[in-house]
């Protein structure tokens, strides 16, 4: 029974080869693009979730109720960590971690790299693989250093038998002498935390000044809970810690005259489960927008979908050509069992080649997709048998399913006599082929407004020149004022530097992939004020372009400016009430006199709104050290002023990586998931739009071969080809038509939310719905156009006698 | 083998109410070969449905093999139907993407025949209605006749004691006809029961007997005189 059942659907299969094409091709694309699309969306929602005591770990934050409305912050001071460890029950570890810069020197050569800072309880707590050491005893000793695999390799080549190497690391500008005590494999795609090289606690720069300190708030705090113990008895007992040692704190936020909601404490030290890092919004602010991979979800979702939906309207529209097997098999002695069997077996077999198409496509296109999309999915991943599971599921239900109980469905005595219409293409074709092109009009638009963000996030005018200043990281263990006035020195005779600065933070997302703000705070007045912190050199504010509205900026001509000069925003200043402010004096520590303000710019990623800056001249061991070298060049012969400044930069430090970009191609760089995004969805759009077509051209098909004869009486009585096509393509037009009604306002609610995640952002244009409606219309017609001018053209004899 | 008694078949649309069988009592007794005459529309092949099983008729009672089987589901009526009826249609009814073979072998599969078993048999009624030749054949590559011959070779591959012939020679020509015709009778003549609808009164007076129906209502029954084949 089944090889009958195999062999007659093979030759159905080949007998209608446009609509087995279209469902096998049709459904093999959007099986590869779905899977694709969904294992990039099941990665994200894997983050953190590999380590063994997940559901145990912990980041700690604060919730700070203030006058400016709540605050949450993962950023903890370097003390907490002892006390913690010391007076909460039912905690197993409690780990500090802090990233920073260093330089290694390694046989002669000097090497720039990323540094963490942890205890050593680490390798117990998490569950990153380490090829070398013992988790428990790695971090023991004091000069401990855990390289990554990569690290190890770019040292000694190797990751075996290199355990008792010793390298010199400088941080912050001093030498350390640090043994390597294991090797760690590099992290996973799916990790939050990353490392390159990773040492005790102690070994950061500062420690010696913060570990009594508990004003700075400098590093993360990750807490893992004993077995079995409730994360809220542990949020009860950090209750009386934070009333014991942030005392201070909690003073001065009571004197803004801030009160929580509820009437409980104003400042609360709260846990974060591990696995809510990767979308955090709320503590750290920088986390993934879960819109992201949901929205790559229903994308894979609505694909699969429209080609599921070419599958039911071909099937059916088709099936008028299978109604006589039914009558004859039903005669015959099948059961309609049997037969719904038959079909959903022929259905499954379709799927079944689809979905070797689509594995073999996508497994041909994945290196390309992981490197355009930055991504690192493989396809032996587990998440592939999941999403093969839905798949073939959902196409073999959904899609096979309602066909196989309509043909089923048939009734043989009529059948067999032959007066038997088929299904009516009526309510349901017509309501399916609405929701296809809905979606594509929904994608369509969807993609015209991620691209006119993305387009207004890297054009819009950020307050500084971005197309002419370039940014190059200073490797830790230079003397940055050194280097500056040397280069400065340089490069004078050269018409085309036209300013060099420096700084203690990047704009937008260097080379060096890190991007890292400071804040401080002070009380003046009585009420508690905070600003982002940066420090820069002379001509900060010339080389950057960032006008000054009142004062001036720093000079040597005044002595006092290491000290004492600051620079503010006028977000900052607003916030100080009336002006002048040039000469208002900062209460901060040292206090600060304010000698001009800034025209406000950017400072930080576009999905936050400007707040409060203040810029002081960097001094020597003033804890903010220049981290980026800041030269405006001339825009014409760029490539040559580069070469130049990369001349002048190997002879002032030979050892150090020149790693320059511009300040433009920084700022885009936030944007990357934007990008991505947008190219997802351009390729979502097209694909259903495609698919759509390719399903509403078979329905053309068959919705033309019903009406031959009409199409034959019409011509005969004199009616225009024009006409004809107009008449054929009416009935589908219309309900394009009404798709555009129904996916506008959806499309329209959907990017609204996502826009809300923008700080700045566009208004959504209604002519941008129009333009997709039109898009769909046009490629509709144009696809009927080339069954319906063909039915319209025929002989009309031909048509009249084929009926 | 048949017997009804006051057979009802009304069709209803939204409008229109159409009796198909008015009260129509007939008994067919085994091995009986009963031609079913009367103009289009008089409810030939509605009568012909209910007593294949393939319709169920709106009252009245319909005796199969001594079992009321009006009232029957689907699923009864398609168990006692494959293992007991063969149909033979005007327009053949053969599914054009299978081979001779494999449309003959179709009831065999139904009725879980074993595979050895159906070749052989398949291969048998085959060899008898003269198609051995064409077994690998698919039907558009026959001609009317071939295909016919083939429809009744799926039809008795069963053995049924009972076939259903739905103007068996409707799409053929004389000789063809009269070739299928021969064929009936002789399957009559091994004993299986006939019952077979027409319009042409030299293909009905191959059989024993014709009803004549007129309205859905049956207006005369006669014997035929024995024709010599």
């Amino acid at each position: 029974m089944l090889k009958n059942y195999l062999k007659i659907a093979l030759r159905n299969l080949w007998k209608h080869k446009l609509f087995s094409g279209i469902n096998i091709f049709g459904l093999g694309a959007a099986i590869g693009a779905s899977l694709l699309l969904m294992l990039t969306a099941l990665q994200q929602f894997s983050f953190d979730r590999f380590h063994q005591n997940g559901d145990h770990i912990y980041r700690a934050y604060l919730e700070s109720y203030r006058s400016r409305g709540l605050e949450r912050g993962a950023n903890m001071p370097t003390p907490l960590q002892p006390v913690l460890e010391e007076e909460i029950a039912g905690l197993e570890h409690a780990i500090r971690w802090r990233g920073g810069r260093a330089v290694v020197e390694y046989e002669g050569e000097r090497y720039q790299t990323g540094i963490r800072y942890t205890d050593p309880a680490f390798f117990q707590l998490f569950s990153f693989q380490l090829l070398e050491g013992d988790p428990a005893r790695v971090l023991a000793g004091p000069n401990s250093l855990v390289l990554s695999e990569s690290e190890a390799v770019k040292f000694f080549g190797a990751t075996a038998g290199i355990v008792g190497r010793e390298l010199k690391v400088i941080t912050g500008g001093i030498p350390k002498i640090l043994q390597v005590t294991g090797v760690v494999e590099d992290q996973p795609y799916n990790s939050s935390l990353n490392y390159e090289m990773i040492t005790r606690y102690e070994n950061a720069p500062d420690y010696q000044e913060g570990k009594d300190n508990w004003n700075n708030f400098n590093h993360a705090l990750f807490l893992q809970l004993k077995e079995g113990q409730n994360p809220q008895e542990v949020e009860q007992q950090l209750a009386a810690i934070t009333q014991k040692y942030f005392s201070n704190d909690i003073e001065r936020i009571e004197q803004e005259g801030a009160s929580a909601p509820d009437g409980g404490p104003v400042l609360r030290l709260k846990l974060q489960p591990m696995h809510e890092l990767h979308f955090d919004r709320d503590v750290s602010g920088d986390g993934m927008s879960r819109a992201f991979p949901i929205g790559l979800l229903i994308g894979a979702f609505f694909i699969l979908g429209i080609a599921c939906i070419n599958f039911v309207n071909l099937t059916l529209g088709s099936s008028m050509t299978r109604a006589r097997e039914v009558g004859v098999r039903k005669v015959l002695g099948a059961t309609r069992r049997q037969l719904a069997g038959q079909f959903w077996g022929e259905a499954l077999l379709v799927t079944g080649l689809a979905l070797v198409l689509g594995l073999a496509a996508s497994q041909f296109i994945l290196p390309g997709f992981n490197r355009l999309f930055r991504t690192e999915i493989e396809l032996n991943h587990p998440h592939l048998f999941l999403s093969i599971g839905l798949i073939l599921i959902g196409i073999g239900l959904l899609g096979g399913g309602y066909p196989a109980l309509v043909l089923s469905r048939f009734q043989a005595a009529a059948v067999l006599k032959g007066n038997m219409q088929g299904p009516r293409p009526g309510r349901l074709r017509n309501l399916l082929v609405l929701a296809q092109f809905a979606i594509s009009v929904l994608l369509i638009s969807c993609t015209i407004i991620i691209g006119q963000q993305l387009q207004y996030l890297r054009h819009k005018p950020l307050g500084f020149n971005k197309e002419e200043v370039v940014s190059i990281p200073l490797p830790p263990g230079l003397d940055a004022p050194q280097v500056l006035e040397r280069l400065r020195n340089e490069l004078a005779p050269n018409p085309r530097v036209k300013s060099i600065s420096a700084g203690y933070n990047n704009f937008g997302l260097g080379m060096d992939g890190s991007t890292y703000t400071s804040i401080i705070s002070f009380t003046q007045n009585e009420k508690e004020y905070y600003t982002h912190w940066q420090v820069a050199d002379y001509g900060f504010t010339e080389a950057l372009g960032i006008p000054l509205v009142e004062g001036r900026g720093f000079s040597k001509d005044y002595s006092t400016d290491t000290v004492q000069a600051i620079l503010i925003n006028e977000t900052f200043a607003r916030q100080l009430g009336e002006g002048p402010y040039a000469g208002k004096v900062l209460e901060m520590e040292p206090p600060r006199e304010v000698i001009g303000v800034m025209k406000d710019f950017h400072f930080q990623s576009l999905e936050k709104p400007i707040e409060p800056l203040s810029v002081a001249l960097a001094r020597p061991g003033g804890g903010f050290p220049m981290n980026y070298l800041f030269v405006r060049i001339s825009p014409d012969e760029a490539p040559a002023t580069m070469q130049a400044l990369e001349a002048s930069w190997k002879a002032i430090a030979p050892k150090a990586p020149f790693i320059a970009s511009f300040l433009n191609e920084n700022t885009n760089r936030l944007y990357k998931v934007e990008e991505i995004m947008g190219q997802l969805f351009i390729t979502a759009a097209s694909l259903a739009i495609i698919l759509s077509c390719m399903g509403l051209f078979g329905i053309a098909v068959l919705a033309i071969g019903q009406r031959t004869k009409e199409i034959g009486i019409r011509k005969v009585l004199g009616a225009s080809v024009a006409s004809l096509v107009a008449l054929l393509s009416r009935d589908f037009l219309k309900i394009v038509a009404l798709a555009i009604l129904v996916a506008a306002p959806l499309a329209w609610l959907a990017m609204q939310a996502w826009l809300k995640n923008y700080a700045y952002r566009i208004d959504i244009q209604w002519w941008v719905f129009v333009l997709a409606g039109a898009l769909a219309v046009l490629i509709a017609f144009v696809t009927l156009s080339l069954q319906s001018v063909r039915a319209a053209r025929a002989n009309p004899v031909e048509a009249l006698r084929s009926e | 083998m048949i017997r009804t008694n006051k057979l009802m078949k009304v069709y209803r649309t939204e409008e229109v109410e159409t009796t198909a069988l008015n009260e129509v009592s007939v008994e067919i007794k085994p091995g009986e070969f009963v031609s079913i005459m009367g103009p289009s529309g008089c409810g030939k092949s509605t009568l012909l449905n209910i007593l294949g099983l393939i319709d169920n008729p709106s009252g009245g009672e319909y005796h199969f093999l001594d079992k009321e089987v009006s009232k029957f589901s689907e699923r009864q009526r398609s168990q006692l139907r494959k293992n007991n009826i063969g149909f033979i249609f005007q327009s053949f009814n053969l599914i054009d993407e299978l081979t001779v073979f494999e449309n003959v072998e179709l009831p065999l599969i139904y009725t879980k025949v074993s595979s050895s078993d159906r070749k052989k048999r398949v291969d048998d009624v085959l060899d008898k209605m003269n198609m051995m030749h064409r077994r690998n054949h698919f039907p558009q590559q026959l001609s009317g006749g071939q295909q016919q011959r083939v429809a009744v070779a799926r039809a008795i591959v069963n053995n049924p004691k009972l076939i259903l012939a739905d103007e068996p020679t409707g799409n053929l020509d004389s000789a063809n006809g009269d070739d299928v015709m021969k064929n009936l009778v002789h399957l009559n003549n091994e004993g299986a029961t006939i019952i077979m609808v027409t319009h042409s009164q030299y293909c009905a007076e191959f059989g024993n007997r014709i009803i004549r129906l007129l309205d859905g209502q049956v207006v005369t029954e006669s014997m035929v005189a024995k024709q010599m084949l």
